[in-house]
């Protein structure tokens, strides 16, 4: 992208060629009139029907270009139709119902007008490339296609539309942050043989994740989906909202935060090989020598996953994963024993007490990484679901006061500055009230999905309840949050919600606060202030960001 | 590989046109030639020397066919110069039919103005990865 370009500009000119197109549309339709007059008369002129051809495939071509999508479907449909009558001989031809074709037209551009209406989200914001996700479309309905470009666009991300599978094999050069294929885009006979085979082959070269999308609810479409290779499968008509929240979240894991791991083991050459193996796959490692020091250094590690030696220097692992289970704050961290022995009874008795999974000595690096990560992950997910809002997949109320706390407790044994934000949609009920709930939900998910691709994967982001939001701002002064909360802000003023007749935006206040400012407040006092930070913008008069001050 | 500056654009559409100019312009940053004919294309493309022609394929008088046609013949298609047809009709079998008469590919229209350009550039980088 041009670095001179301004994209609201861009954005604005683009808006004034689509009003500009759409007045012309009232030339086209007249023209089309006189067409159809014409045929009326002489339902086999040549002439007349290769103008309507040119017409019809004008539009057929534009149309969608500037939005209307129905539209240009319409006259594609008609254009096909008068191909054929003009390759079939005068004998043969029927004549074309035209004016009727007219009406279809006219009602499609009803239809898209009002979808441009419709619930839907658009940023004012025009996308650059550069550092924001590609995503790769694989569907062979053009028309569908377009429409998802479009929606998916207003949530930031870049499209790239292949209308088949073979198409992924043209650009080796660039490649996408995530796949979105729909499970029968191929014509290849392959594909209906063996389509698990098939989308294995042509997705081999692709490290992404890959979301399949589909017409059919079934097990075997699923199950044939995640054979593939697809981290889940989304059913057609596609909730675009959804659908975006899902690929934020999926996109945002990619650049995640390291595994944490403790691993317990007195013998140093073995912990540190294990840790050197870990780390070199990008994990954080605390290596614990001393059984006794377990409790201060889960503190200070908060581990997601232990790795330990099934036999210490007077204890057992097995004790040890039993004393972790009663604390009910480590009782659900995963805990894999490494053991020399290979004693089945052994084993069995030390799952039972506690712990996850078992490694022999020597221990097979991949399977030590790959083992670490699953349990990290599947540990991650079950934590999303229980911890996470599922409208905006931010952290519910009190996780996200858990992680304020923990933030908190954090700087107190290591001094680093941490920021809390409070945030509010300004007028929430009067959008509840205008535009009904579902709109409402639609604002709250925007919010979300805006602050995910917004912030840090280490920054942690929570909806507070209703329409409030909180956020942890890791390693991060007040002077800085605020300016990162009031380029939110002014982004999400941007965004132009069409709910109805009504399109309307929205604003947001917030207050915030960091603990430098504060070092003998709690973790408590802070959200305190960052909530009368967020009172005093609201009293000012909304949409604007506030510090706290003494 | 030279980077993708200079592109011809014919297309007999004023409003598909202008729009298509601004996509490649402002959100390409790229250097447009546009031309409402393919006449106009070969009376232009001399003193412009693009490295890739755009072609609409349906336009009235010459289309984007004859238009390639034309400029091949008269020398100005070279091994490096790229080449994408502009079409509503997207079916395999003619995008293989546009190759055929030597378009590096095909661009669906309708097009969305916010990627054509990054459409434009992986074509470009794509001929010239098959180039090396």
């Amino acid at each position: 992208m041009a670095d001179s370009t301004n994209p609201q500009t861009f954005a604005a000119r683009l808006e004034k060629l689509a009003a500009a197109y759409s007045k012309r549309l009232a030339d086209d339709f007249s023209h089309l009139t006189m067409l159809a007059g014409q045929l009326e008369e002489d339902p086999s002129c040549t002439q007349s029907l290769q103008q309507l051809h040119a017409a019809l495939h004008s539009l057929a071509g534009s149309a969608g270009t500037f939005g209307f999508v129905q539209l240009g479907r319409q006259a594609r449909e008609q254009e096909l139709q008068v191909a054929q009558n003009l390759e079939q001989s005068c004998n043969d031809k029927q004549p074309l119902p035209v004016f009727e074709w007219i009406t279809a037209l006219q009602k499609a551009l009803k239809t898209d007008e009002s979808k441009k209406s419709a619930i839907r989200i658009e940023t004012s914001r025009a996308e650059s490339v550069g550092g924001e996700p590609v995503i790769w479309l694989v569907e062979r309905d053009t028309m569908l296609a377009e429409y998802m470009v479009q929606q998916l666009h207003s949530f930031g991300f870049h499209i790239r539309h292949l209308l088949n599978a073979e198409a992924l094999a043209h650009d080796k050069n660039s490649s996408p942050d995530l796949l979105l294929i729909d499970h029968r885009a191929s014509h290849l006979g392959a594909l209906r043989a063996d389509p698990v085979t098939f989308w294995q082959q042509h997705l081999k070269d692709f490290t992404c994740p890959v979301l399949f999308i589909g017409s059919e609810e079934s097990f075997t479409a699923r199950l044939n989906a995640l054979r593939s290779g697809g981290q889940s499968y989304f059913v057609k008509p596609l909730d675009m909202i959804n659908l975006a929240s899902y690929m934020a979240q999926l996109i945002k894991t990619k650049d995640t935060v390291p595994e944490r791991v403790m691993i317990v083991e007195d013998d140093e050459e073995l912990a540190q090989h294990l840790q050197r193996v870990l780390e070199e796959a990008g994990m954080h490692v605390a290596v614990l020598d001393r059984a006794d020091a377990l409790f201060e250094a889960m503190h200070d590690v908060n581990p997601e996953l232990i790795l330990m030696d099934l036999w210490l220097p007077d204890v057992t692992g097995t004790e040890m994963a039993a004393l972790l289970r009663q604390v009910e704050q480590w009782s659900q961290v995963p805990i894999v024993y490494l053991s020399s022995q290979s004693n089945s009874e052994l084993r069995d008795q030390a799952l039972l007490k506690g712990g996850d999974a078992f490694l022999e000595k020597p221990i097979d690096p991949d399977l030590l990484i790959n083992l670490c990560r699953s349990r990290v992950k599947q540990r991650r997910k079950l934590e999303d679901t229980q911890n996470r809002d599922s409208l905006t997949g931010l952290l519910k109320h009190a996780s996200i006061k858990e992680a304020l706390d923990y933030q908190w407790q954090l700087t107190q044994r290591k001094p680093q500055p941490f920021s809390v934000v409070m945030l509010d949609i300004d007028h929430f009920k009067a959008v509840n009230d205008t535009h009904g709930h579902a709109m409402g939900d639609v604002v709250i998910a925007a919010v979300g999905t805006l602050l995910r691709q917004r912030f840090r994967s280490t920054d942690r982001l929570g909806r507070y309840g209703g329409e409030e939001f909180t956020l942890v701002l890791v390693d991060c002064t007040a002077d800085h949050a605020e300016r990162m909360v009031n380029n939110l802000r002014e982004d999400f003023a941007a965004i132009q919600f069409t709910g109805g007749d009504n399109p309307f935006a929205c604003t947001l206040s917030a207050g915030v606060v960091d603990n430098q400012h504060f070092p003998d407040d709690t973790a408590e006092s802070l959200l305190n202030r960052a909530d009368q930070a967020l009172y005093q913008a609201k009293k000012s008069g909304r949409n604007r960001v506030c510090l706290a001050t003494d | 590989m030279d980077t993708l500056e200079r592109v011809m654009y014919v297309e007999d559409d004023d409003d598909i046109r202008l729009v298509a100019c601004m996509a490649l312009e402002d959100v390409g940053g790229l250097t447009v030639k546009a031309c409402s004919s393919g006449e106009q294309a070969l009376r232009d493309v001399e003193a412009f020397a693009p490295q890739m022609f755009l072609l609409d394929v349906m336009m009235p008088g010459m289309d984007g066919p004859s238009t390639l046609l034309e400029l091949s013949r008269q020398g100005y298609i070279t091994e490096a110069t790229a080449v994408a047809f502009m079409t509503a009709k997207v079916h395999p079998e003619e995008i293989a039919r546009y190759k055929k008469l030597g378009a590096t590919d095909v661009i669906a229209k309708p097009f969305d103005p916010m990627t054509l350009a990054d459409e434009v550039r992986s074509i470009w980088k794509a001929f010239n990865g098959r180039l090396n």
